[in-house]
């Protein structure tokens, strides 16, 4: 057999080996400092994500709904909770005419009960592309043709079937584009012109197919599910829903800016905690590594004395607390980290729905980063901690050390 | 008897998670008129969990090397189909927002990745300890 010499890292290797509580015990510490910080970052990444593309989908300044209906417009927007509520037409020519208004376009809504791409409602969107400015950016980002009559565009969550069409009430529609996913409503809900989705609201009311109250109430041909609207640049918001309110009855007004600014106030609230939550973690990983560290080598003295008479110099014995700890950080990083990504990868969207707030997880480069920061910052820790210690052992007089408590 | 009793209680634990946390901690979509992929999956995991906790507490049973590397490979490979029957074979939900897409499919995809992972690593350690045995029986 032939024996291995002694390096440093075999020496630190079969420490940790041979006290595996303690070494599981320093790793945990590690472990936990590492899952919180790529968690931590990764979670606030993918809210700040979430919202930016929040930010670039709402388009309209302010959005007039039937009254009381401003939470089922938020729902469409935030989650893509299908609903259907309608208004007479011509409430958007009246509110084309108020003062601070630069241009306005209508959409009209309606919800499936059970579609065969996923047996869950889904939120249907007819959109006027004579008017429409509010959708067409970002739709033309997949779509550079005008959407016509039985085409549809669907959101980045709705499954086509296998010849990429989809069947609402009965009737197919063949899908001209599937949007990017945005984490918001619109990856729910699907796109259409608004003679499509007014023929489909009347065959639906017909044949009594999953259709409530408002749909077989409504004179759909005249009837719209919202007015959204442009204001003038340097026109008070405020000012020009004012303006809105006292020239047209039985609307509510949803303001983009309030909307967002909600999302942006809880998205700051959390950053902050995120932030401040693990330079507390950071802080308190370390003093509690130094304490252990400083409490294992006080119980090693002897054993590092006994080296010291085999041989090994003051400078080995302090790298070998040293690479201890590297050993031991590095084991625990990696594992922190890992269990973190199982964490929230494959349950990113039970975690966005949980949190109620737009979530879109951050890119493979932008991930990456995080987690080589998350990785050196946790890595770090470890040896930053064993300093003290180390310098400690090797100062110590081994005579003294190996007769103390006799 | 360390790890008699550490792997036969792992893989006790997790068979019986995959067998009856898809009916209740992180259950599949509620049953319609129509049953979907994600019932089938659910109940093809019943069998293969309850086959892997019994191999578990097999584990437990058997102090031979060699028999509990054959259970440990034999756990292998029930850990591939319970990864396969949510995932391939039979598939949950489409939409990404059901109950079964979010939560059962990634909990049984970790949960037999468990499996497949603590099998193999495992079976490599009781192959390594029957290996020194027979070495040392032969000097």
């Amino acid at each position: 057999m032939s024996a291995k010499p002694m390096t440093i890292t075999r020496l630190s290797l079969y420490n940790l080996r041979g006290k595996p509580f303690r070494s599981g015990s320093l790793m945990a510490v590690v472990l936990i400092l590492a899952f919180a910080l790529f968690g931590g970052s990764v979670l606030s990444a993918s809210l700040k994500n979430g919202l930016s593309a929040l930010e670039g989908r709402l388009g309209a300044d302010i959005a007039a709904v039937p009254l009381g209906y401003e939470n089922s417009y938020q729902g469409i927007i935030l989650s893509g909770e299908p609903v259907k509520f309608y208004f007479d037409k011509s409430i958007e020519q009246k509110i084309k005419k108020v003062d601070g208004v630069e241009k306005v376009t209508s959409q009209f809504y309606l919800s499936t009960l059970s579609a065969d791409c996923c047996s869950v409602p889904v939120q249907i969107i007819g959109i006027d592309p004579n008017t429409d400015f509010v959708t067409k950016p970002w739709i033309a980002e997949v779509y550079h043709n005008e959407l016509k009559d039985g085409q549809m565009i669907i959101g980045s969550d709705i499954l086509p079937k296998k010849d990429n069409t989809l069947t609402f009430f009965n009737q197919k529609f063949t899908i001209v584009a599937k949007l990017e996913k945005t984490a918001t409503g619109m990856d729910n809900s699907v796109f259409v012109n608004v003679s499509t989705v007014k023929s489909l609201a009347e065959s639906a009311k017909q044949r009594g197919l999953g259709t409530n109250a408002e749909v077989q109430e409504a004179d759909l041909e005249n009837s719209i599910s919202s007015v959204l609207i442009k204001t003038k640049k340097g026109i008070d918001l405020d000012t020009v829903a004012t303006n809105i309110r006292r020239s047209v009855d039985g609307v509510s007004l949803v303001k983009s800016k309030n909307l967002f600014e909600s999302f942006s106030n809880n998205l700051d609230i959390i950053n902050s905690f995120v932030g401040i939550f693990s330079l507390a973690l950071w802080i308190l990983a370390a003093l509690v590594l130094t304490l252990l560290f400083s409490v294992t080598i006080n119980n090693r003295k002897k054993e590092f004395s006994v080296l010291r008479i085999l041989g090994a110099t003051r400078r080995k014995l302090a790298g070998a607390v040293l690479t201890e700890s590297l050993i031991l950080s590095i084991t625990g990083s990696v594992v922190g980290i890992l269990l973190s990504a199982i964490v929230i990868f494959p349950f990113s969207t039970l975690i966005g729905e949980q949190l109620g707030l737009p979530f879109l997880l951050p890119g493979v480069d932008d991930t990456l980063g995080y987690l080589l920061i998350a990785f050196l910052l946790a890595v770090v820790a470890g040896p930053l901690s064993a300093i003290y210690s180390a310098v400690k052992i090797s100062r110590t007089e081994t005579y003294v050390t190996l007769r103390e408590g006799e | 008897m360390k790890n008699r009793l550490f792997s036969g209680i792992l893989f006790g634990v997790l068979g019986l998670l995959i067998a009856i946390g898809p009916q209740t901690v992180f259950h599949v979509c509620p049953v319609g008129d129509i049953p979907m992929k994600c019932h089938w999956t659910a109940r093809a995991e019943i069998g293969l969990g309850v086959l892997i906790a019994i191999s578990g507490i097999l584990l437990l049973l058997f102090s031979k090397a060699q028999v509990r590397m054959g259970l440990s490979i034999s756990l292998f490979f029930q850990g591939v189909l319970a990864f396969l029957v949510p995932n391939v074979l039979i598939g949950v939900c489409g939409g990404i927002h059901m109950d079964c897409h979010k939560l059962t499919q990634p909990v049984l995809t970790i949960l037999s990745a468990l499996i497949i992972i603590a099998s193999a690593i495992n079976g490599i350690y009781l192959y390594q300890i029957d290996k020194r045995r027979n070495d040392s029986n032969v000097r």
